[in-house]
């Protein structure tokens, strides 16, 4: 009786015990690919606000893990560039001026130009942002470009490129693009006509479509990404949402959703961009919106890993996975040095952006508007004293007195 | 037309006003978007594309400036002593023009779809060449109606000399 009680308590025990080693085993399991690496990277640097500490961090963390992948010092460098003049007014405490870009060179044997991959690892803050990002954990903007950029380190890894390759980790995107101007203004003319490409990716992670962009119109890298996506990026609708006013760029008088991202430093300095996004730009709200039930999460204390993954887990994975592999397919194709050398021509020249050229003709079309309106009062003038004789005829006054005229004046 | 104006006097105001609202939705249709848009982004709430919201930017766009295009235009008419035009016809004249003007400027705006772009160029150039055309137009049709070969030439001048100064503004304002 007790042998049999001891084995009912054993197979009890075991039948206890047992589901929760296998649940637990299976909760232990770790994320793989870039969903991995954003769960690990927002985890451990939760808070990444420009000028703080946890910026700082989370750059060293990023050189880190780059080298976990086998990349060294050689390969590594870091861009401190000061941040100042964006922090008048701001308070906060262990702020610095400073901030880092981090670049991961991968130089090829052959090379046919370079290409720049980026995304920012700093994240919106309440401190001189606006936004209501107190709390939130940057995953939508941008953890999920720095999980795709890692990943996409390790897949180039030991990979023969036809171009040299540098993938670029800006610092102080949040406070007006400060680490992408900064990286962009310490290239040569040389180097800038040298890069083929810029590929951005910037918010890739919860937004109902991924977009790729390459200016306000039709670029041949656009829809060679779209292409080689296979369905999973699509080009920016025909109604871009364009909207008047200033870019947050300051670089155009005008403003679409794409301008405000790391690629318009490039774009501005003449290089040919592809910029990655996600959102939905068909939606029944104006403006940009992430998904059509306008659940945005982008610069609020709901950009954090528990919110997003709880209702968009099955998205994030399936988003940063299309761009990871969409990226990685269409530089490693045969075709994609022949498809983007153009690209330099499709960029829309300062001329068309320039508000001055455009109000100095229309200025010059109001002062000849203001001629012939001149000549058509003389001929009226004419008509006047003329009453309904031809007018057209020089025969009888060239110029007609003021006075001569009837007016309401007494 | 005119005499069909002059029978039912409000009936033609509230078809202008009509006209008027759906011109300026088609003419500020980036217009809108931008507001709307900002709004959006500045409030952190993602306002509806919905109709109602088009509906109650039109109504209240159009009260705002049939009120302003009256005040305006009974301050000009008294300051130039421009008597000899009626007033209320005048009224529903100009609305027509700037209903012609919204339309137009709307239906070549509809390239900023394509090009962005565009709307640089597209912001300065448009709005200007097509009011000088359309209100133009309405000079015509005011001499047809109101004046005669010695009052036309006041009235054009005067016309012109508001266009301008309000062109002029409406350039520096942007």
């Amino acid at each position: 009786m007790k042998t049999k009680k001891t084995v009912l308590c054993f197979i009890l025990a075991v039948a206890l015990i047992l589901p929760n080693t296998v649940f637990a085993a299976e909760a232990a399991t770790p994320s793989t690919g870039a969903y991995g690496l954003l769960e690990e990277f927002v985890t451990d640097n939760p808070s990444r606000t420009a000028g703080t500490a946890g910026e700082g961090a989370a750059a060293d963390w990023i050189e880190n893990k780059l080298k976990e992948f086998g990349y060294t010092d050689d390969d590594i460098s870091r861009q401190t560039f000061s941040i100042e003049n964006y922090l008048s007014g701001v308070s906060g405490s262990g702020l610095t001026t400073t901030s880092e870009n981090i670049s991961l060179s991968v130089p090829s044997a052959v090379s046919n130009g370079k290409v720049v991959i980026g995304a920012h690892y700093d994240n919106a803050s309440s401190l001189y942002n606006g936004y209501s990002a107190t709390g939130g954990q940057g995953v939508s903007d941008n953890g999920g470009g720095v999980a795709v950029l890692l990943e996409l380190a390790r897949k180039f890894k030991d990979v023969s490129l036809d171009f040299d390759l540098e993938i670029v980790f800006f610092g102080a995107e949040e406070l007006g693009l400060v680490g992408s101007r900064h990286y962009v203004s310490g290239l040569t003319q040389s180097v800038k006509d040298d890069i083929l490409l810029m590929i951005n990716i910037d918010v890739v992670v919860n937004g109902d479509y991924l977009y790729v962009w390459g200016e306000d119109g039709y670029t041949p890298q656009a829809a060679y990404f779209a292409e080689i996506s296979g369905g999973s990026a699509r080009v920016l609708p025909a109604n871009k949402r364009a909207v008047y006013g200033v870019s947050v760029t300051g670089s155009r008088p005008y403003y679409t959703v794409a301008h405000a991202a790391d690629s318009m430093s490039f774009l501005d300095a003449g290089i040919p961009v592809a910029f990655f996004f996600s959102g939905n730009l068909s939606s029944g709200s104006f403006g940009y919106v992430e998904n059509d039930g306008m659940d945005g999460v982008m610069h609020t204390e709901n950009d954090t890993l528990e919110y997003i993954s709880e209702r968009y887990r099955d998205k994030m994975i399936s988003n940063t996975d299309a761009v990871v592999n969409t990226i990685y397919n269409g530089v490693t194709a045969d075709g994609f040095v022949a498809a983007v050398e153009n690209a330099r021509d499709y960029i829309t020249g300062g001329f068309w952006l320039n508000g001055v050229y455009a109000m100095a003709i229309t200025l010059v079309i109001m002062a000849g508007l203001g001629v012939w309106a001149y000549f058509y009062y003389g001929k009226l003038k004419k008509r006047a004293i003329l009453g309904t004789a031809d007018v057209r005829g020089e025969r009888v006054f060239t110029r007609p007195d003021d006075d001569d005229i009837f007016t309401f004046r007494s | 037309m005119i005499n069909i104006l002059r029978k039912n006097y409000a009936l033609t105001l509230w078809l202008t006003r009509v006209i008027y609202g759906l011109a300026l939705l088609l003419g500020q249709m980036f217009a809108i978007d931008s507001a709307f848009g900002w709004l959006s982004m500045a409030l952190g709430v993602a306002v509806p594309r919905a109709w109602y919201v088009y509906l109650a930017y039109a109504v209240v766009m159009t009260a705002v400036m049939e009120l302003i295009i009256r005040l305006l235009t009974r301050l000009i008419f008294n300051f130039l002593r421009l008597v000899i035009i009626p007033f209320n016809e005048f009224i529903i004249l100009f609305m027509l023009s700037g209903a012609v003007v919204n339309a137009v400027s709307g239906l070549i705006k509809l390239v900023y779809l394509v090009s962005p772009a565009a709307m640089v160029f597209g912001e300065w150039l448009i709005t200007p060449v097509v009011s000088a055309a359309v209100y133009f137009g309405l000079f015509l049709l005011v001499k047809r109606l109101y004046l005669n070969d010695k009052n036309a030439p006041y009235v054009f001048r005067c016309g012109v000399i508001t266009f301008m100064i309000f062109s002029v503004i409406s350039l520096f304002i942007l």
